[in-house]
């Protein structure tokens, strides 16, 4: 079964769809699609599909909370560029404003590995950057610490 | 048996993930190209979590890298043809040194 999570940003739509595979205790294949917003245009980019594991889906979610809290104290921070083991996808969190509880907003840099050159074979990554809203952020971070709670009670893996 | 292979000719373990994603970055079985960048690696390194990566020099003038990581349970992944940049970013999230 596909499982989706989605982040809204003001310019595109991130959505990772999951799926069990073989290796289901430590990985899920992910396909991640970079939808752009239709007021700007009809474009949409879908990434190969790659293997991610549950302790890079907790990474993702901690890789945001602590990029909030450290806006908190300097709204010019930028985050180092994240990625999973299997580099489907890279995200870089950027400089925003953020204030306590839900108020705030970031730049955020997504690309997407659409697959190899056939030059030399170097992996291809498309995407764009956008400003997102905490209260976006909060409901995809929200529905990953789901999926990672349903994936450590079917499968007994936590993410350490 | 399942038919699945579990280790490398040199008799390196294969985690389940390996079996998989070795699959998905175009190394085919049974798996000799992970010994050869283990053994010819120019970079041998270690991650804050113990798991060893081996890094070797490859492509076109020596511009791209070969990666293979091996953690407690065996080989946990292997990728061909990172660019620097890949390999920097792989360092920082993974906490090991991409060039030491």
């Amino acid at each position: 079964m596909v499982q989706k999570y989605v982040l809204e940003t003001e310019g595109y739509r991130i959505c990772f769809a999951l799926q069990e595979t073989q290796a289901a205790k430590e990985s899920a294949e992910v396909v991640v699609e970079l939808i752009l917003d239709r007021n700007l245009g009809d474009v949409a980019v879908q990434s190969v599909p790659t293997l991610m594991t549950v302790r890079d889906l907790s990474r993702l979610v901690a890789y945001f909370e602590e990029h909030i809290a450290r806006l908190q104290q300097r709204p010019d921070s930028e985050s180092y560029v994240f990625v999973p083991l299997e580099l489907g996808f890279q995200v870089q969190a950027l400089a925003g404003e953020v204030q306590a509880g839900d108020d705030g907003e970031f730049s955020v840099r997504f690309f997407v590995n659409v697959g190899e050159s056939s030059t030399a074979s170097h992996r291809v990554y498309i995407g764009g950057e956008a400003v997102v809203t905490l209260k976006n952020l909060r409901v995809f971070l929200a529905s990953l610490h789901e999926a990672l709670a349903a994936w450590s009670r079917a499968h007994g893996v936590s993410p350490v | 048996m399942d038919g699945k292979i579990h280790t490398t000719p040199k008799g390196r373990r294969l985690t389940r993930h390996a079996r998989e994603s070795l699959i998905r970055h175009e190394f085919q079985e049974p798996f000799d190209t992970v010994d050869a960048i283990i053994e010819q690696a120019t970079h041998v390194t270690t991650q804050a979590d113990g798991a060893i990566v081996y890094i070797q020099r490859a492509g076109r003038r020596g511009r791209s890298y070969h990666m293979v990581i091996e953690g407690a349970d065996g080989i946990v992944t292997g990728m061909r043809n990172l660019t620097r940049h890949e390999l920097n970013n792989l360092g920082r999230n993974y906490r090991f040194d991409p060039h030491p």
